[in-house]
């Protein structure tokens, strides 16, 4: 394995971090893997997380490519004033960009946690050379069996209906004011721009399927963290009509915290990425993989 | 800035490192040479919520004139290794390496260091290691003048009890077994794993029982009132390591964070650090005063 650090963008000067495989494990044709920033959490990942998959990646033969979107981490802030939420698609493309010069490759994967996922759902609605998506904690959507898994438990607590009776006759008559406190504490913290909102799932779960008619595979990884989601068939009952097939893999962590603070589970999902990853380089059984990534990835464009 | 590997090829460091801005602020005091500053993070999830805080402080140190290297320790951040065979042995070494890099890359004499929490710890030993590698050199000038400690962990057995470090082998998780097994007596906090040796190393860190740290000057800077460590700078004062002590009230705890990862920037003790290590180099007579 070997690393490059990187500055690269023509938009704004960006940081990054290139994981190749020595020359002999590199895959042929194999998309490189590209891991986007969690809130502002700098490229490493929370946990470290992304240089722990980025390594186990290489071992596997598939180059990586951390960075940081502009102003986040070691990455200089953009002189416009496009928003986050454009801005990252732009600089994700230029990474797409100068991987497909310095590495050859011509299809990528795209990673990411939190505001990673979203970004990464953004961006693969706009550039076809996305032919993967391995998201943590995506945009998550409640069904009718998540109401009663969440519900049904508590309707049956007596204990449920006094605490909250008494949590509504103490808020009568109390006016809730601003904590001076909070706000001086505040005052030290500086928060992502991003502020997550889910969109419409209508909206979703169209850009869903027009990836997944491009090709597009997808591993979803949820944590327990995650107040949306509870059960592993949820995510592909709430896109009902998304045609996945067989390109959709989900898993749930139900002892997983939102950032994966256990290195028994850092492990876990670095390996599990890799796993899924041998789709394109061979590795599962039945070798399917290499005929995958010789062709061009999946269908992609 | 410049982002790049250094030191052994076969396990290197991943530093950033930023050209002094000259002409651009008032020039870095010190011994009056060209000036540079080696920074070393905290550990652990503090090292996440620190790193914004710590480009803060190197734009305002490159805006004085000063040069900056920031690199991550080995298994930490970028650089390479595995976190399991750190020790605060290795990452001592790893901040000496830092200095000779930054020395080499800046051409330059003097440099300082500044340590945030276990990363001021890792800056005291270094410079420690530093006088003793001087004195073995006959008339070899001071490797480091001076090193800032910010918030540094005092007590290393107090650190460890409030990171609420949890035992690898209580992990449950869905899914096969991961690859590779963690050594007995590894634990989890803050999103990384701490190998017994370190835990080892760390419970045994007692500023209140170290020596004077040889020829550099010392600035200790905290965010809260700490009696103890302003004794300890009276005492290395009397030991021939001028030190001082200065108190910034900032709100924040490095240790705590939010799941949404909001970084941590108190300004004001952040500016303490770059007044400290812009300040004059004091001679031992002032020192004493």
């Amino acid at each position: 394995m070997n690393e490059r650090a990187l500055r690269f963008g023509a938009s704004a000067p960006l940081v990054g971090i290139l994981t190749e495989p020595l020359p002999a494990q590199r895959v042929p044709g194999a998309p490189a893997v590209v891991f986007l920033n969690s809130g502002i959490i700098h490229r490493v990942g929370a946990s470290r997380l992304y240089v722990q998959a980025a390594r186990r990646l290489a071992a596997d033969g598939i180059a990586s490519l951390r960075f940081d979107f502009s102003g986040i981490g070691d990455s200089e802030s953009r002189r416009d004033a496009l928003p986050f939420v454009e801005s990252a698609v732009v600089e994700t493309r230029e990474a797409m960009d100068y991987l497909e010069r310095v590495t050859g490759a011509e299809t990528f994967v795209l990673a990411g946690l939190c505001s990673g996922a979203d970004m990464a759902f953004s961006v693969a609605q706009v550039d076809a050379r996305v032919v993967g998506m391995a998201q943590l904690d995506p945009y998550a959507y409640r069904t009718p069996r998540w109401y009663l898994l969440h519900y049904g438990p508590k309707v049956l607590d007596l204990s449920n209906w006094i605490h909250s009776a008494k949590v509504r006759l103490q808020a009568l008559g109390r006016r809730v004011r601003p904590d001076p406190a909070a706000s001086e504490a505040s005052s030290v913290f500086v928060a992502p721009e991003y502020r997550r909102v889910f969109p419409p799932r209508a909206e979703v779960e169209a850009g869903l399927g027009r990836l997944a008619e491009r090709g597009v595979r997808f591993l979803v990884c949820f944590t327990g963290d995650e107040p949306h989601f509870l059960y592993r068939e949820q995510y592909a009952e709430s896109f009902s009509r998304v045609p996945f097939g067989s390109r959709l893999e989900v898993e749930y962590l139900p002892n997983s915290d939102h950032t994966f603070t256990h290195p028994v589970h850092q492990r876990w999902v670095a390996d599990r990425i890799a796993g899924w990853m041998a789709a394109w380089t061979g590795e599962e059984e039945g070798g399917a993989g290499r005929a995958l990534a010789a062709s061009g990835a999946a269908g992609a464009e | 800035m410049n982002p790049f590997f250094f030191g052994d090829s076969a396990s290197p460091l991943f530093g950033v490192y930023h050209p002094a801005q000259h002409g651009s602020g008032s020039p870095a005091s010190g011994s009056g040479r060209d000036h540079g500053v080696v920074l070393c993070y905290p550990v652990g999830g503090e090292y996440l919520r620190a790193h914004r805080a710590f480009r803060q402080l190197t734009n305002l140190l490159v805006r004085s004139g000063v040069h900056v290297l920031r690199f991550d320790y080995s298994g930490t951040g970028d650089s390479a290794g595995d976190p399991l065979d750190a020790t605060l042995d290795r990452w001592t070494a790893d901040v000496g390496t830092a200095v000779e890099e930054l020395r080499d890359s800046a051409g330059i004499t003097s440099v300082s260091l500044a340590g945030l929490r276990l990363g001021a710890v890792l800056a005291l030993g270094a410079a420690r290691a530093a006088a003793s590698d001087a004195a073995t050199a006959a008339g070899a000038p001071p490797r480091v003048d001076r090193v800032a400690l910010w918030d540094p962990v005092a007590d290393g057995r107090a650190f460890l009890d409030a990171m609420e470090p949890v035992p690898l082998d209580a992990a449950s998780g869905p899914g096969p077994a991961p690859s590779g097994a963690f050594p007995p007596g590894t634990v989890a906090s803050g999103g990384f794993p701490w190998g017994p040796r370190l835990v080892e190393q760390v419970a045994q860190v007692d500023l209140q029982r170290e020596s004077a740290p040889g020829q550099a000057a010392v600035e200790i800077l905290t965010s809260a009132p700490d009696p103890g460590l302003e004794a300890v700078t009276r005492r290395w004062t009397e030991e021939g390591s001028p030190a001082r002590y200065r108190c910034i009230p900032s709100e924040g705890d490095w240790a705590k964070g939010d799941r949404f990862g909001s970084a941590l920037i108190p300004q004001a003790i952040i500016q303490g650090v770059v007044e400290a290590l812009l300040r004059p180099l004091p001679s031992m007579r002032e020192a004493h005063r």
